[in-house]
């Protein structure tokens, strides 16, 4: 439902688009695109992008824009020992061993058609990687980033980011929304940042009743959904405590004999952001990087003395399940998935995170019926 | 929520790297124990001689000590916060990281992060009996909130320490034992699993040990640390003797990473050991799904 | 009636009665999918459940991969090792993966109940999606599909309509030039007009039946699109791998995928599975790290590089890893190029007779020696 009026609002024709991007460009930002490559969407750098090939016809990207803001792999720091050197009296001191942050440089970039489920990952990240321990690679990399989402008009067969409070038109995480309206985008700046880029003449005022066929057009496509929870959308209280005291159901055992730990669900999840970190070099000289982990890896947890906290896979799907539906719940107060339903398209297993979802909301209903007097 | 941003407070990119180590000067190795399960103590403090006045943690907090070039580890800081000079870390040497920091020198480099964690409720403890349960490499964070405990004698009643290893060479921290148990200040319990010629203490695990110790659970605390079949039996015959759970401390291990709590490595449950612990009440610790 | 309704009820059949017999602990076989008329994998230990079971178009996976995992398990107290084989479906390229753990040694052939299928191709999942798209079927529609075969045909049902599509257009691309239609181990075959045929394979004979009887349909391996790759310039080659194997973000699918990647210690996989309570700490403290976690080109070369020779005289090409990997990247072109290597070298084809020594570890006179000079 439009509720208040926006920030600022214009139309831009869908032909006008990469002009406007175009002269992002040439202010100095770089512009990521989606563009077609062998099959599958990718975002890439707009200048090395023909201009036929922006799309603005899509589903989803392959992957998840997330890498942007949190890379497969980052130098944290450096560190080196100084040249032992001799002192007045030729006496030969030690080099002393320094350590060098590396902090990620950015120019400022806008991810443009960025779906919003992955935006709205994009703002779970941000809580993840906030609080009184911040993490300040990824926020040197965050604050350059301006996101600028492109609502869905279809959804991939998977997509059931309705199901977990997201839509088609969802605005959270970012700075503007466009919606296809006909010939044209309706945009709607969601933030200051997003304000300031729609400065170019090529978006006209909207007319009236735009904004209306905006919301209309996200409705609609929130209806050709092929994955919607029948019960009602999975809310981070309630699933919290539904899974709560079925830590030890049998359940997990069964889904999880199917599973082969390949990982791929939460290398390709945008809200995903486990990592693991490791000195490359020698004693004296090296670099210290994190990669990219999951929790579903078998020796995620295994101590050096052999023991393994999760030795089995249904302790892992377990945690991939309560880690996203409960514990951020718990903690950050908000789910840790937003329906992009790419773990379900990459699992070779056919792994079903919405099917868990399913059961979980069967679980709720009993539990319901089992309170009510 | 649109174009939802936390508030700069914590946003700010210009706030402390948690994640640069503090570079450290290793100025005395203890060996306490040799052979397969060699432990040695390093006492470091950092070469910023500012920073080390300022290091300042609690009781049961740790540090994730960098080896340049084999890794980091995180280890609880063993010796008691009152001491301002130096940190020291025990450490038992399993892998690459330990094996690594096993073949330092005095006078070699580490890195420093931290201190993270929790550390000892002690406050909540003051004018209560505390008795310390520790097993074999256990020892090691038992030993910092211990001689804090000893040291501000007269905030606590009555102190006891219940500790035992397999073997008198796996006793670690052994020459401040012998002064510990002339020392009026504890009740020193000492026990080893097997008899062995001129051992004048306790023959028989440690939770058997509890037992015949049987210290009163009115007014009283447990903190205990151990290998986890330990723990596990230390904790049922604490319970036995009537220590209620939120009476019973412990601290639990984990393959850590970041120390901050972002990495996930640490996750149990709702909480992450390396920032939520690795304190935790037995209370809390049954309400965690087993995965420790 | 399509035969796979024929081969279905026989897979049924002998589920029952293995289960009742108790002669199998569990079935590892296959049953419907969640979306687009997929398959996956099912565990099956009783014979009440039976009816899970059924064997189709989509019957993909490699179910062989389950089998580590299944002997590595460990007992739980006071449980008594169960001497019993795991019943598993297998189709023919599946058994060629069968009879390299033979060789090597890894199983005993009464760890198994093989249920050999006679098989006529599988659906590639990306190839029906892609022509489902095609022809505009809208998500929906696409979620609960019936698979059928029809002579030469698929027939695809969804929601609202029907399509007939040569088969040979959605299968794949290993379906294409297949040499491998009969399984070489069985218990029993199902063959493809759904007759069982009982008895094991005289094990001993294998290698011979494989080769007289290869399938009517090829009598060598077509190598076309490795060919198509020993024929670029070396130059040509380098761009070609940088840009294939450049996407790889290191999640090991392919690893895991693979069920003759069993090992608990691998070369180029950093996580250390083999540490158990009882590694001596020098063990642990010595062991090299040959490649890091990070995603650099050249850590990924050389894991894939390696991983490709490692698989030397021992890949059937089930292609489970080119399915697995989330980031499409061509890996049965590096395997298969290793199988005609050995084909070429040595006149060895792994996966034909469990009789065999393991290739790599056996020299003969004759084997080409141009390296020593």
């Amino acid at each position: 439902m439009i509720q208040d009026k926006p920030m600022k609002e214009g139309l831009i024709m869908k032909g006008e688009v990469v002009h406007w991007l175009r002269a992002l460009v040439k202010e100095g930002k770089e512009v990521l695109v989606p563009v077609e490559t062998d099959g599958k969407v990718g975002y890439e750098p707009l200048a090395s992008v023909k201009d036929d090939k922006v799309l603005l016809e899509f589903t989803n990207s392959h992957r998840p824009p997330k890498g942007v803001v949190f890379p497969q792999c980052e130098v944290l720091l450096v560190y080196g020992t100084e040249k032992d050197k001799k002192d007045a009296a030729g006496k030969v001191g030690k080099g002393r061993m320094k350590v060098r942050e590396v902090r990620p440089e950015m120019k400022e970039t806008v991810i443009f058609a960025i779906r919003p489920c992955d935006a709205r990952a994009v703002a779970i990240l941000d809580k993840v990687f906030s609080g009184t321990d911040l993490d300040p690679y990824y926020w040197a990399r965050r604050e350059k980033v301006i996101l600028v989402g492109l609502a869905c008009a279809e959804p991939d067969i998977n997509c059931f980011c309705t199901s977990v409070g997201g839509s088609p038109g969802g605005k959270e995480g970012l700075d503007v929304l466009l919606t296809g309206i006909g010939g044209g985008l309706y945009a709607e700046a969601l933030t200051k940042k997003g304000a300031d880029l729609m400065g170019s003449k090529a978006f006209e005022a909207p007319g009236a009743g735009v904004r209306e066929k905006a919301g209309a057009a996200h409705r609609t496509a929130a209806e050709a959904f092929a994955r919607v929870l029948k019960d009602g959308t999975v809310e981070p209280k309630a699933v919290a405590e539904t899974l709560t005291g079925k830590y030890e159901d049998p359940y997990w055992d069964e889904t999880a004999k199917r599973c082969i730990g390949c990982g791929a669900c939460a290398f390709l999840c945008p809200t995903c952001h486990c990592f693991d970190i490791n000195d490359e070099g020698t004693k004296r000289k090296g670099r210290r990087v994190r990669s990219w982990d999951t929790c579903q890896f078998p020796d995620f947890t295994l101590h050096t003395s052999g023991h393994n906290p999760r030795p089995m896979k249904k302790f892992r799907i377990r945690q991939r399940v309560y880690h996203k539906f409960k514990y951020m719940p718990d903690n950050i107060g908000v789910l840790g998935c937003v329906g992009c339903g790419r773990c379900i398209s990459m699992c070779p297993m056919n792994m079903d995170i919405f099917k868990v979802l399913v059961d979980v909301k069967a679980w709720e209903a009993q539990a319901k019926k089992g309170a009510m007097p | 929520m649109s174009g939802a941003r936390p508030d700069r407070s914590c946003g700010n990119a210009d706030a402390k790297n948690l994640y640069l180590p503090q570079i450290a000067e290793i100025i005395n190795i203890k060996e306490e124990t040799k052979g397969a399960r060699a432990v040695k103590t390093f006492r470091f403090r950092l070469v910023d001689e500012l920073a080390q006045r300022s290091f300042s943690y609690r009781a049961g907090q740790c540090a994730i000590v960098s080896v340049f070039g084999a890794g980091e580890c995180m280890f609880a800081l063993s010796n008691t916060p009152m001491i301002k000079e130096y940190m020291e870390v025990s450490v038992l040497r399993q892998g690459r990281v330990t094996a690594a920091l096993h073949a330092l020198q005095v006078g070699d480099t580490i890195g420093v992060r931290g201190p993270f964690g929790n550390g000892f409720p002690i406050e909540n403890w003051v004018g209560k009996n505390i008795v310390f349960v520790g097993g074999g490499i256990g020892q090691a964070p038992i030993r910092s909130v211990m001689n804090t405990c000893i040291r501000r004698k007269g905030d606590f009643k009555r102190l006891t320490l219940i500790y035992g290893a397999r073997t008198t060479a796996d006793l670690v921290f052994k020459d401040e034992l012998d002064q510990l148990l002339k020392s009026p200040d504890i009740d020193v319990h000492l026990g080893i699993d097997v008899a062995e010629k001129g051992w004048p203490h306790f023959v028989g695990f440690v939770p058997t040990n509890v037992l015949e110790v049987k210290p009163p659970p009115e007014g009283s605390i447990a903190v205990t640390c151990g290998p986890p079949i330990m723990i596990k039996f230390v904790i049922m015959n604490l319970e036995k003797l009537g220590f209620k759970d939120d009476q019973i401390f412990t601290t639990v291990e984990a393959k850590m990473k970041c120390g901050i709590g972002k990495c996930g490595r640490c996750n149990i449950g709702g909480v992450y050991v390396c920032k939520d612990g690795p304190v935790f009440s037995w209370k809390q610790l049954k309400a965690l799904p087993q995965e420790y | 009636m399509g035969h796979h309704e024929e081969r279905t009820k026989r897979v049924r059949e002998v589920a029952k009665k293995a289960l009742e017999d108790k002669k199998v602990r569990y079935f590892i076989g296959y049953t419907h999918g969640t979306y687009c008329g997929r398959d996956q994998p099912v565990f099956v230990d009783k014979p009440t459940d039976v009816d899970r079971l059924h064997w189709g178009p989509g019957s993909t996976h490699n179910l062989a991969v389950y089998i580590m995992d299944d002997k590595r398990r460990p007992l739980k107290k006071g449980e008594q090792p169960d001497k019993r084989p795991i019943g598993i479906i297998v189709k023919g390229c599946d058994t060629m993966g069968l009879v390299e753990f033979l060789k090597e040694r890894i199983i005993d052939r009464n760890d198994v109940f093989l249920v050999g299928v006679e098989c006529d191709g599988i659906v590639d999942q990306g190839k029906l999606e892609a022509r489902l798209k095609k022809e505009k079927v809208p998500v929906k529609a696409r979620l609960d599909l019936k698979l059928s075969v029809e002579g030469d045909d698929l027939m695809v049902e969804y929601e609202g309509g029907k399509l007939k599509v040569p088969f040979k257009d959605l299968m794949l691309d290993k379906c294409l030039v297949c040499d491998r239609r009969e399984p070489l181990l069985h218990d029993v075959i199902i063959t493809r007009t759904g007759e069982l045929k009982e008895g094991r394979e005289e094990t001993a004979k294998v290698g011979e039946r494989r080769r007289n009887g290869r399938s009517k349909a090829r009598k060598e391996e077509d190598y076309s699109d490795v060919k198509a790759i020993e024929a670029m310039t070396l130059d040509e080659r380098g761009a070609y791998w940088e840009k294939e194997l450049g996407r790889c973000i290191r999640c090991y699918a392919c690893r895991s995928s693979c069920p003759l990647c069993y090992c608990e210690q691998c070369v180029v996989d950093p996580s250390n599975l083999s540490t158990k309570p009882t590694t001596a700490p020098e063990e642990k403290a010595r062991r090299a790290k040959w490649v890091e976690r990070n995603n650099d080109l050249s850590e990924t070369l050389f894991f894939h590089l390696v991983r490709a020779l490692h698989t030397a005289g021992r890949c059937i090409d089930c292609g489970e890893c080119e399915r697995a990997c989330p980031m499409d990247i061509p890996l049965r072109k590096l395997t298969r190029k290793i199988r005609k290597d050995m084909k070429e070298l040595f006149d060895q084809e792994a996966g034909s007779d469990p009789n065999e020594k393991p290739a790599m570890a056996t020299a003969r006179e004759e084997d080409p020696q141009e390296f020593v000079r």
